[in-house]
């Protein structure tokens, strides 16, 4: 088990229960296979330096957790393919 | 016995101010030699200063020394979260400035390129500037 964050940008013409939606999504994703959240860090919304998708505004989320390694990769494919998540990093602490 | 040492530096300063005008080398020598000197050397010693002004405009400047601002902070890993310390490593432009201009030393500038690339990754800092 080590220590990863995930740093993700959801759209932000989402509505608020979308957004917690998928938020919740990744936290339950995490615990659902013997993971554990430590925290949830909801910075809102940002302006982007540079445009994705014609937009310039995002809502960061950044969580951290512990998993094992073949869960981070899974974490991964899942959020790439989720409606609604612009941009994901996960990265080791 | 000091009213003898005395009248040798003044005689030694008086022979430098001569010298001075023509090279700027010499000048800082001298100096060194009056800092131990009292207070009528130190008369002598303003004059040369005067003097050797116009030999030092041609004096290579040593570049200041720059030291790693992280080793200074015992930083052991650089956050790509932390966009405003960031910002001072790149250009306008979003390009990474390199070490000799920041004076990062080797091992902090791997770790900061690493923080700088992810932090575009995720939109918080441009690829591109304008």
């Amino acid at each position: 088990m080590t220590k990863y964050e995930m740093l993700y940008i959801i759209d932000v013409s989402l509505s608020d229960e979308a957004k917690d939606a998928i938020v919740k999504k990744f936290e339950d994703l995490v615990t659902a296979n013997g993971g554990t959240v430590e925290k949830t860090d909801r910075w809102g919304v940002r302006k982007l330096q540079y445009p994705i998708d014609y937009k310039t505004e995002g809502y960061y989320v950044l969580m951290t957790f512990e998993a094992a390694k073949t869960l981070v990769v899974e974490i991964k494919r899942i959020a790439g393919i989720t409606d609604g998540v612009v941009r994901r990093l996960i990265t080791k602490i | 016995m000091e009213e003898n040492i005395n009248v040798e530096e003044q005689t030694v300063s008086e022979k430098t101010a001569e010298v001075t005008e023509e090279p700027a080398k010499e000048t800082p020598a001298a100096e060194g030699g009056e800092a131990t000197a009292n207070a009528e050397a130190g008369e002598n010693s303003s004059a040369i200063k005067e003097g050797g002004k116009e030999g030092r405009k041609f004096v290579k400047r040593l570049p200041k020394k720059r030291v790693c601002a992280f080793c200074q902070s015992k930083a052991e890993t650089i956050d790509y979260k932390d966009v405003n310390t960031l910002k001072k490593y790149i250009t306008e432009g979003g390009k990474i400035l390199p070490r000799r201009m920041t004076g990062t030393c080797a091992k902090h500038q791997r770790v900061l390129s690493q923080a700088i690339k992810r932090a575009r990754l995720v939109d918080l800092l441009p690829f591109k500037g304008e």
